[in-house]
């Protein structure tokens, strides 16, 4: 039976509509069981991609997929919305929220973020890609009564459906030009009739990246990435810069694995010159940040840029990489929001870098993991951060891209500024202001995790990227 | 040329129609008796004396009842053809469009109880 | 028989009003439906690329595409109702409070 196979994202639907109903028709609801049926439901998924390991198989001619590449971000998909929904629990709790919709909203969108990754149809990916974008859309004005979080909504929405109806047209072109859109056919139906179709096709391709790159926020697509970041809601805006963006880099990826044999050649230029300008005006930019939250924005922006940089050749070592960075970033990014999220009282946020200032002194705790984020994000050696820059910039060397690695490591010392700035507030500075901070169990057992995770990559790296380098290449081609 | 000669009844059809359009407003304009009044040129609503004008702005608690129409009115696009070779398809396309059925059955229950349709104490 | 170039050119036409009224409007509701005009550029491109290749399936991604505008539409015009309740504007430039 074909169900067991799609258990990963039917399980994540199928609770996200029995915890809006359970919201909606119990009496006696009470918030922390909405809690657990999602997160069981999440764990439940995460055991069946666990059981699809190593199992490969195509369904519906490549309509949907579960293949490891798949899995993997399947399960770093599951595991990031289980942590947002953790640390959402007090942020709701003190804005007086609907908890059912949205627990249910970010299951949905979770479906949505699976669906992307695992189907080699554009139609697929485009129907994945709404269905992650509607709930995100509607979550970040999940606040009422705040001037700019409907502004961010409809700043988010506006762009997103305009960026999602160029992929669309995209889609279109592929069409045309070969007849299918089966991304693994389209190779083969391209060599059949050559010549007519090549210019659809480049144009159908340039379509296709400026679609998802404006979902994982290169640079000149990234507008909406600092206003939409700094409007949503905290915990959204952790779930957008982790989940929504690793969905968005898993379907390029598979469309650029199978589509770049075809058009040989012609966009490595582009993606060269797009890593360059990614990187370095986010981080730039990012400098003369007042607000955490938009400099956690700009900062994304320039890991966007890091990753492209390998994205040009594919090669087990380079997806390798180009994943193992993407969860070294999820990781740091989630905790980082995360310690964000707990400098709050009842429904009031305290998003100032100088709020930082002297944290150190009144919660060490925080303050000692938060520098542990940093430090990841910024790329200093025990944390995982390094780990990653090391095997990303290693890969681009490897392949031919000493200048873009240059570039890479002059971005790595200005983003470092901006980074251990917080650091240096947290210790060396005096408190200015009475920052308060509710730290509450749901969000301090993640932050542990997160810390440990980052701490631990970052010593044995070695053995999580010879997995993928050994795994995920071979059955990503089906 | 002979294709265009098939076409030269609806040719002159449309000439007439035309002729016959114009010649009877025109004439009617000319012969007609005039006493126009209030009833006669207001807006005509089924019989329904007209309140106000049309270019007025609707009350908000419209635009909700609207929005859950197009939710609901669009799953005719996928049962529609659906329909047409449900024959062909078997138990299997049976099942599918009952899972379809049965999310769409969650939503509406989740708006009849948030109050969706209610029209007096709508909370949304 | 009208050729299939003209549909797709017409289609481009569309698309690129569409693409216009995105950036030129001041207009949120405008704004949504250069959007539509958008999709459905698109979708006369899927209509014509199947009738050209003689390949069915093109007019059922159009099903797809007409289902998720659905779902746009509604999702934008509820947020564009609420904005109006609080702000009582359509306009654009007034959502300036995000900068920086």
């Amino acid at each position: 039976m074909f169900i067991y196979l799609f258990m990963p994202v039917f399980i994540s639907v199928l609770t996200g509509l029995i915890v809006l109903l359970y919201d909606a028709l119990m009496i006696n609801v009470r918030k922390w069981h909405l809690l657990f049926i999602s997160l069981a439901g999440i764990v439940i998924s995460i055991l069946y991609s666990a059981i699809l390991w190593k199992l490969p198989f195509s369904f519906m001619n490549g309509m949907f997929v579960s293949d490891n590449f798949s899995i993997i971000f399947s399960v770093l998909f599951l595991l990031s919305s289980a942590i947002v929904l953790l640390i959402s629990y007090p942020y709701l709790n003190d804005n007086n929220l609907n908890f059912g919709e949205y627990y249910a909203l970010i299951l949905f969108a979770t479906a949505g973020m699976i669906f992307m990754a695992s189907t080699l149809n554009l139609i697929v990916i485009y129907l994945g890609l709404e269905l992650l974008t509607l709930p995100l859309v509607i979550l970040t004005c999940f606040k009422k009564g705040r001037d700019f979080s409907h502004e961010a909504a409809i700043k988010f929405f506006i762009l997103s459906v305009f960026s999602s109806s160029f992929f669309l047209f995209g889609i279109a072109f592929m069409f045309g030009a070969t007849g299918t859109v089966n991304i693994a056919q389209v190779v083969m139906a391209l060599s059949t009739h050559k010549g007519i179709s090549f210019p659809y096709m480049l144009i159908s391709v340039g379509l296709l990246i400026l679609g998802l790159g404006f979902k994982i926020s290169i640079v000149p697509f990234h507008i909406w990435t600092p206003d939409v970041y700094h409007g949503a809601p905290t915990p959204i805006t952790a779930f957008m810069s982790t989940g929504a963006k690793l969905a968005g880099f898993a379907a390029l990826i598979r469309i650029l694995f199978y589509i770049f044999p075809a058009i040989h050649s012609s966009l490595t230029e582009v993606f060269i010159v797009l890593s360059v300008i990614t990187m370095t005006l986010g981080n730039i930019v990012a400098i003369s940040q007042k607000n955490i939250k938009r400099m956690l924005a700009y900062s994304s922006i320039a890991h966007s840029g890091y990753v492209l940089m390998v994205l040009t050749v594919f090669s087990p070592a380079t997806v390798a990489a180009a994943i193992f960075y993407l969860i070294v970033y999820i990781i740091a990014n989630l905790g980082a929001f995360g310690i964000v999220l707990t400098l709050r009282q009842k429904d009031k946020e305290y998003l100032d870098i100088t709020h930082f200032s002297g944290l150190a002194g009144k919660n060490p705790f925080l303050a000692g993991f938060m520098a542990v984020f940093m430090f990841s994000l910024a790329g200093i050696p025990p944390t995982a951060g390094f780990m990653g820059k090391f095997y990303l910039f290693n890969v681009a060397v490897n392949n031919g891209f000493t200048i873009l690695v240059i570039v890479g490591l002059i971005n790595t010392v200005i983003a470092a500024y901006y980074y251990l700035r917080i650091v240096y507030l947290m210790y060396m500075k005096k408190e200015t202001e009475n920052v308060p901070s509710t730290i509450s169990p749901f969000v301090k057992i993640p932050l542990i995790i997160l810390g440990i995770a980052t701490v631990f990559f970052g010593v044995f790296p070695s053995s999580i990227v010879a997995l993928f380098k050994t795994t995920l290449f071979l059955t990503l081609k089906l | 040329m002979s294709m265009i000669l098939n076409y030269l009844p609806l040719f002159i059809l449309a000439v007439l129609v035309g002729f016959f359009i114009i010649t009877s407003v025109i004439l009617s304009g000319f012969i007609g008796p005039k006493n126009p009044n209030t009833t006669k040129s207001s807006p005509y609503e089924c019989g329904i004396i007209p309140e106000d004008t049309a270019r007025k702005k609707f009350p908000i608690k419209f635009y909700p009842v609207a929005m859950l129409f197009v939710v609901f009115d669009v799953e005719l696009v996928f049962i529609y053809p659906w329909a047409v070779v449900f024959n062909k398809l078997g138990v299997s396309g049976y099942v599918e469009m009952v899972i379809f059925i049965l999310i769409l059955l969650v939503g509406y229950l989740y708006i009849l109880k948030r109050g969706g349709f209610e029209w007096e104490k709508r909370n949304f | 028989m009208i050729p299939i170039k003209l549909y797709l050119i017409l289609s481009g036409v569309l698309f690129v009003i569409g693409i216009g009224g995105v950036l030129f409007r001041k207009n949120i509701i405008i704004m949504l439906m250069s959007i539509e005009i958008m999709l459905n550029a698109v979708n006369l491109a899927f209509v014509s690329f199947s009738n050209l290749l003689m390949l069915p399936k093109g007019q059922i991604f159009v099903l797809f595409s007409i289902t998720v505008a659905a779902a746009e539409v509604v999702v934008g015009l509820s947020i564009i109702v609420s904005i109006f309740h609080k702000k009582e504007s359509m306009d654009a430039d007034d959502m300036n409070v995000l900068k920086g």
